[in-house]
């Protein structure tokens, strides 16, 4: 079981982090250990990715740096800054700045992974890695801020009876 | 001619984007992981090292930065925490941003953190209208688009304009 769960959060996470590419660092990985190292060559600009509007001052802002930023500021503030422009809304919706935001959490990261992935995929339980890359993290973070213990599978919240939550973690 | 040699052991040549050439003691450089790694891999300390993208202002920012840090060594924490704080303190956002790009392209990580956190501090509790201003971004949405963008994040915004 819990080598089951460490493939699935791996292959979310390869998922996810396909997206992007090389946007973010390779240090940001949990499975990634050992010492920092990037080619400056391949490091993503704010503006290469999303040329249509000036991000002003970040224009010349590798975004792993950026986003080393929004990981100080914290979920409140993330959110809040993806009305400043479309280029930033982007950024900010990242699922890996969610996936980090949820596990630094006091709640169980394993629960809430198991609960969206696996109610969502329904049953047997099979959850796909092309599934996974749909959930918006951002999304799951902001409903769930809203109504604590609960999960939300495809849009719809639950609120989940406690005894229910502790056969989820197990 | 065999004392040049020594002194390249013991000191290299930085060359900033505007042509301006700094004097390094070798300890002071090692603060920078890119430097250290370009001294591990044997190429270019007799040579003047160029760095296309710092100018000699952030230049001289960054090596004052770096000589506290390697002359205080890991005995005097609490003497470099207050130089930290007293460093970035009154610096204006060009100038903070240009030390976050040299700290970040010369691999120099506690500068890197404490300039980031710097720029976190000044978007901290401000609305969104005013990061744009701070930042000079430029609103590309329509007023409906951003009440829908509000309106996904409403969580986020209470008490905010």
């Amino acid at each position: 079981m819990c080598r089951d769960m460490s493939t699935l959060l791996r292959k979310a996470w390869e998922s996810v982090s396909a997206r992007f590419g090389s946007a973010f660092s390779s240090s940001s990985s949990p499975s990634s250990s050992g010492r920092h190292h990037h080619n400056h060559q391949q490091q993503e600009m704010m503006t290469s990715m999303y040329a249509q509007s000036s991000t002003g001052a970040f224009d010349r802002v590798p975004l792993d740096v950026f986003m080393q930023i929004v990981k100080l500021l914290g979920p409140k503030e993330a959110a809040r800054l993806s009305a400043v422009c479309k280029s930033w809304k982007l950024f900010v919706s990242d699922n890996r700045l969610w996936i980090y935001f949820l596990q630094n959490k006091q709640e169980s990261w394993d629960s809430i992974f198991f609960a969206e992935t696996q109610l969502r995929s329904g049953y047997p339980l099979h959850a796909l890695p092309n599934q996974m890359s749909q959930l918006s993290f951002m999304d799951i973070f902001g409903q769930r801020e809203q109504v604590p213990g609960s999960v939300i599978i495809d849009g719809v919240q639950f609120q989940l009876h406690p005894f229910v939550q502790f056969l989820l973690i197990f | 001619m065999a004392s040049s040699i020594e002194n390249n052991n013991e000191k290299l040549t930085l060359k900033s984007s505007d042509g301006e050439e700094f004097l390094v003691e070798k300890h002071v450089a090692l603060q920078s992981t890119l430097l250290q790694n370009m001294l591990d891999s044997d190429c270019s300390s007799a040579d003047v090292i160029p760095l296309p993208k710092i100018d000699a202002r952030t230049l001289a920012l960054v090596l004052g930065y770096c000589k506290k840090h390697a002359d205080a060594s890991s005995s005097k924490q609490g003497e470099l925490n207050s130089f930290d704080s007293e460093f970035l303190k009154d610096m204006d956002m060009g100038a903070l941003f240009n030390l976050v790009l040299a700290a970040n392209f010369m691999e120099i990580k506690g500068l890197l953190d404490i300039a980031a956190q710097k720029i976190a501090d000044t978007i901290k509790d401000k609305p969104h209208q005013e990061v744009r201003e701070i930042f000079h971004v430029e609103n590309d949405y329509t007023p409906e688009e951003e009440a829908a963008v509000r309106e996904e994040n409403r969580w986020a915004f209470e008490g905010f304009p």
